[in-house]
This record gives C-alpha cells, structure tokens and sequence, in this order.
C-alpha cells in the first residue's frame, strides 16, 4: 500500500469512529431514557423535594442542607443503570462486534451524557425556583438570613455528581461477574452517603465526603458570649441540643469548588477502572492528583 | 428427605454459589460500620437498610444457572435451594451480627433481616423459574427502602411497610408456610 493511499484512508477512519460512537452513544441514551429505574428515581427526587419543603419553618437551614440530598436517589438509579449497560459488555456476543471495547465505552458513556443532562437542567431548575422565590432560611437570629442562596461551586457539586455516579456505576457493571452483586454494591455503597449523609460533614471528615452540605459550623464563642457582639454580618447557630457553644456558620464558595475537584478526580479514578486497558494510564494520573489536590485544599481552604 | 444425596451435593454446591455478592456488601457493610463507628456517629438507617441488603443476598444465592439441567436428579429444588440457602446463611449471619456489633449503638436487627429473607425466598418458591431470584431479591430492598421513606406518611398503608420491623417472626413464619406450601412447585 502506497504512502498516498495511507494518507487519503486515515482521515477517512476518524469520522466514521465518531459517527459510531454518536449512533452507539444515541442507541444507549434512548435506552436509558426508557428505563423504569429511572422513573422510580425523579419520582423519588419529586417526594424528597416535597419531603424538603415541609420541614418546619422554625428550623432555620433546614431547607438549605436537604437541598444536596435532592438528587441522591437519582445517583443511585444513574449508577444502576449505567452499571446494566456496561454489564453488557461482558456478554460473549461483544467479543465478534464490528468495533472494539474502546468504541462501544466511548458510545456507553456518550449516552449517559443523556442523564447528566438531566442532572444538570434538575440543578438550574431548583436554583431558578431559589431566585425566584426570594432564597432559603440560615442562621438565628440576631444573625440570620432569609435569602441565602447557593454558590456556583455548590450547584456544580450535581453535577460532578453524577458525573461521579456514572463512573462508578460503569466500573461496577464491568468489572463485577454478576449484574446483582453490581446492583447491590451500588446499592449498599450509596446509601449511606445519600440517608445518613450528616455522619459525614464534620470538619475533619468533609473534604471526603460525597454528598458536601454546607454550611461549615465554626465555633466563636461559649454559652455566655453576647451574640450582639458578633460582627453583624455574620450567620449564627446558638448553642442548644446538639452543640455547647455560639457558632458562625460559613457558607465557603473555595470548599465547595475544591470538593467539586475531589468528585472529578474519583470520576477519573473510577473511569480508568472501567475503560479498557490503553486509557487507563491517563485518567489514573489525573484522577490521582485531582483526588488529592482536592482533598489537600480543601483542608487549607477550611473554615 | 435424601440426605446423603444432599450430603453429597454440599461440596459441589458451595463451589457453585456465587460468592461474590455477599462478600463485596459484607466487606462495604462493614467498612460503613466501621466508618461510623470512628465517627461515633448514630447508626441511623444503616441499621435496616443493611440487613434489607444482606436479605437480598441471601435471596439471590437461590440463583443456580444449572437450575434446568439438575431438574432430573434425585435431590428436589426445594432441597437444593435449602442446601443453598443453609451454605450461604452460614456465613451471612455472623457476618450481619458482626457488622451490627461495629455498628454505634445496640441494635441487631436480625429479626427484620431474616423476616425479609422469608419474604424473599417466599416471592422466589411462587414465581416463575427463569426470572424468579432477581426479582425476588428486590423484595427486600423494595420493602425496606418503602418503610424508610414513606413510613409514617403512608397512611393505612403505614403498618404494612414495617411490619418486618414490627412483627418480624410473625412475617417470618408466615413467609416459612409459604414456602413450605410451594416446596412441590
């Protein structure tokens, strides 16, 4: 074969590559789409939103940390269903497919971008209901406010999310033998983080939580202290049942952005466990230093 | 009952079990525990959830591929279930009572996880063979996940979804006679 020859074929093998990875990626997305797991998952979202919105008026922040949670249902279904289409490459049949394993990835993964899509029109449609009705409830008074709203890096914390939870799911379905010991490690391994997600939020533990809630409680003063000393500007929890002391609650915009970067680089990680041998180099580098990076600043940037 | 024809099978049957599930929930279960133990945090629904998790293992190591192909030997399905579910039990269980020990606080829960198992295994004897274990190993999930998040907002529906919580030997009982009714199918 001539060097002419070599020339004119190789542009000609990217396009079809992609046009393969969009059909593949096309199929997979109507498939999810039509998947009841997912139904049961915004169904769930839909009572935990409605869950959310009952909390007492009296429990100042109540609204603004369950808010995070919303979606943890979702990323449980995300997770499952992901896991189910990559647990389909372990069938025998995909060995004598036209394209490789890489291909076939690359259109799974394009199509859970379906999903991620959901996630994200989700988040921008609870912070435009947040504007729109004049922010959340935090802190007590006399430091108190009645319009908070969340951080850009707090609304990005959804997405990587899911971003997270596809990875996962994707490593689950096609590194496990059986696609129940996928459903159920996924299971087992996201509840926690979803229903008991307030174990988790302690100052030294948070930067390796999943599911971030701020605010991040600081302690400024005991029992005695005259909260009318505190700049006015500052959010206040006073001390009661859970805590012996006047604490300052901080809503940090760097936390948030650096724990986004920490659920990246699990994203990375993960990925790199699910895709195939030859992609794998890359995504464990940079998942490793995003994980750490991630973690490392969110305890220099701490409040 | 043919005894050592099921003495026999035991070694076989442990070969053929799929592992796998018990061991990965076991091993997150217990670092969950351990987690919130290190934290000394409130077991909240770990507790429940988690032995509605290893109920739905047990549930699945019903899941024998070579079902069809044993149809003709001398030890019934029934057996060869009960086979299967005493091997996987006896590791199951201490490793439940081991992940409640770690866990803060004093619960057990191993009523509510063999009331779910019953049910699981009850579901299974009753439906039919080719899709029978994975759907009745959500029933435990689906019943324990339903009690944790509607219970107490689903009106007269509310005693329902706990009364794996509520009456778990009752519910164990009556899923046992189930099973016992359908040991012919």
């Amino acid at each position: 074969m001539s060097a002419a020859v070599l020339a004119d074929t190789a542009p000609a093998t990217a396009a079809p590559t992609r046009s393969v990875v969009l059909a593949l990626g096309a199929s997979e997305a109507r498939r999810l789409l039509r998947s009841p797991l997912l139904l049961v998952g915004l169904v769930l979202v839909a009572f935990f939103t409605w869950t959310m919105m009952q909390s007492p008026d009296d429990w100042s922040g109540a609204r603004y940390q369950s808010a995070p949670i919303l979606i943890g249902p979702l990323l449980v279904v995300v997770s499952m269903m992901v896991a189910g289409s990559f647990h389909r490459e372990r069938l025998g049949v995909s060995a004598e497919a036209p394209v490789g394993e890489g291909v076939r990835a690359a259109g799974r993964l394009v199509g859970a971008l379906v999903l991620v899509g959901l996630v994200i029109a989700l988040t921008v449609a609870g912070a435009v209901a947040a504007r729109w009705y004049g922010g959340f409830d935090l802190g007590d008074e006399p430091g108190r406010t009645l319009h908070a709203q969340f951080t850009l890096p707090e609304l990005l914390q959804p997405v990587a999310l899911v971003l997270l939870a596809v990875a996962v799911g994707a490593a689950a379905g096609r590194r496990l033998r059986h696609r129940a010991t996928a459903t159920l490690l996924l299971f087992v391994g996201w509840f926690p983080f979803v229903t008991v997600s307030w174990a988790f939020q302690g100052s030294r533990m948070t930067p390796f939580s999943i599911l971030q809630i701020q605010p991040v409680s600081v302690d400024v003063g005991p029992v005695t202290a005259n909260p009318l000393d505190f700049p006015s500007e500052w959010l206040l929890s006073p001390p009661g049942e859970y805590q012996d002391h006047w604490a300052r609650l901080v809503v940090s915009g760097q936390l948030a952005a650096w724990h986004d970067v920490w659920l990246l680089g699990l994203t990375c990680l993960f990925l790199a466990v699910a895709l195939p041998r030859g992609r794998r180099t890359a995504l464990l580098g940079a998942g490793a230093v995003l994980a750490v990076a991630g973690v490392v600043m969110q305890y220099v940037v701490i409040p | 009952m043919n005894t050592p024809a099921l003495r026999q099978a035991t070694l076989p049957t442990t070969r053929a079990i799929a592992w796998s599930p018990l061991l990965v929930v076991g091993g997150v279960l217990l670092a969950v525990a351990t987690a919130l133990r290190l934290l000394d945090s409130p077991p909240g629904s770990v507790l429940v959830l988690g032995a509605a998790t290893m109920a739905a293992v047990l549930v699945f190591s019903l899941r024998d591929p070579a079902a069809a192909l044993l149809a003709a030997v001398p030890i019934s399905r029934f057996q060869r279930r009960a086979l299967r579910l005493a091997l996987v039990a006896t590791v199951a269980l201490p490793l439940w009572l081991l992940v409640a020990d770690v866990l803060p606080g004093d619960g057990v829960a191993l009523g509510p996880l063999l009331a779910l198992a019953a049910s699981g295994v009850a579901v299974a004897t009753w439906l039919p063979v080719d899709r029978d274990t994975s759907v009745a190993a959500a029933v435990p999930l689906l019943w324990a996940s339903a009690a944790e998040l509607f219970g107490g907002s689903a009106g007269p529906a509310n005693d329902v979804l706990t009364w794996w919580q509520t009456d778990p030997w009752w519910v164990t009982a009556a899923a046992v006679t189930l099973v016992l009714l359908g040991r012919n199918r």
